[in-house]
């Protein structure tokens, strides 16, 4: 059984303005993580902090086209490495397709488990993103909250 | 194993506001459905329709709870699957909408509408969070 999950969001933006709204850390704070030590650059590893998750997270990019693909690598496993694919489709009338897959979960029951929390952030980041872009506002802030992450997904404080 | 998922979201407006923001049609229509026939109250049978899909989904609603709870079946991928949403308060006024949603067989099959139906319902709170936060339409331009 291959454990994978893709999700896709339109975006009424061109394809640079998504794009840059992703490798650039500036830009990403506003809707997804809370800081990260540099840009998504192709073979950089970056540490992203999040606002409320209680975990600094290496990421690293193990490809990069610029406007079309990037590939990271980071702990989606927690206790082993993910690989998040995220591609940028341009579509008539200056929109963009996002797409974004993970793979590499273990073939069982924790697997599906972790990837399923892992689909719920990418629907929320792609989404955040769209709103982003399209509006100016962070649909992150006041989303989840240290105690309920770690009441609902039992990630403690390291 | 059967799979289930659960999805949930904060939303900063306190329970009840929510709770209407889902059972009433007309609300639900700024930012998920096109229109719904009737407002989810305990054994109602309504339609959710998408116009740009050309799609009108049946739904029979379970118990509901004013401000709290409401359940449904509906069958969104021609298979039949409950759903169980909750409104609990959480810190500073704000509320935790949660959906859980199921169940799919454990195998290669059942991932596929485990993790539609994943996407489904996070990005339904996601623009229910932006309608009642900033009042715009997310879905508008569409996802999924």
């Amino acid at each position: 059984m291959d454990v994978r999950f893709q999700v896709q969001t339109e975006i009424l933006r061109p394809v640079a303005a998504v794009f840059d709204a992703v490798v650039n850390p500036a830009k990403l704070s506003g809707y997804f993580i809370k800081s990260s030590t540099g840009p998504l650059v192709l073979g950089s590893t970056v540490i992203w902090k999040f606002p409320e998750f209680p975990v600094e997270t290496p990421v690293t990019v193990t490809a990069l086209e610029p406007n079309r693909r990037l590939v990271l690598t980071w702990s989606g496993g927690q206790t082993y490495d993910t690989q998040v694919e995220m591609t940028f489709e341009p579509l008539a009338a200056a929109r963009t397709l996002v797409k974004i897959a993970e793979t590499g979960w273990t073939p069982d029951e924790g697997g599906l488990k972790l990837a399923q929390g892992n689909c719920m952030g990418w629907t929320h980041m792609s989404t955040s993103l769209k709103a982003y872009v399209e509006f100016g506002i962070n649909l992150r802030a006041g989303a989840f909250s240290t105690e309920l992450i770690e009441k609902e997904m039992g990630l403690r404080a390291t | 194993m059967d799979l289930e998922t659960k999805v949930w979201l904060l939303v900063q407006k306190p329970p009840e506001q929510v709770f209407e923001a889902v059972a009433n049609p007309r609300q639900m229509s700024r930012y998920f459905i096109s229109a719904g026939s009737a407002t989810m109250t305990t054994g109602a049978q309504l339609a959710w329709t998408w116009a740009d899909k050309n799609l009108s989904l049946p739904v029979r609603v379970g118990a509901v709870e004013p401000g709290r709870r409401i359940e449904f079946t509906w069958a969104p991928a021609g298979r039949e699957t409950w759903v169980r949403m909750t409104f609990e308060p959480a810190a500073q006024g704000a509320t935790q909408v949660t959906v859980i949603a199921g169940d799919w067989p454990s195998d290669e099959a059942g991932m596929v509408p485990y993790f539609e139906q994943t996407q489904g319902w996070m990005h339904m709170l996601c623009c229910l969070k932006a309608y009642l936060e900033y009042g715009i339409d997310l879905r508008a331009g569409k996802a999924a």
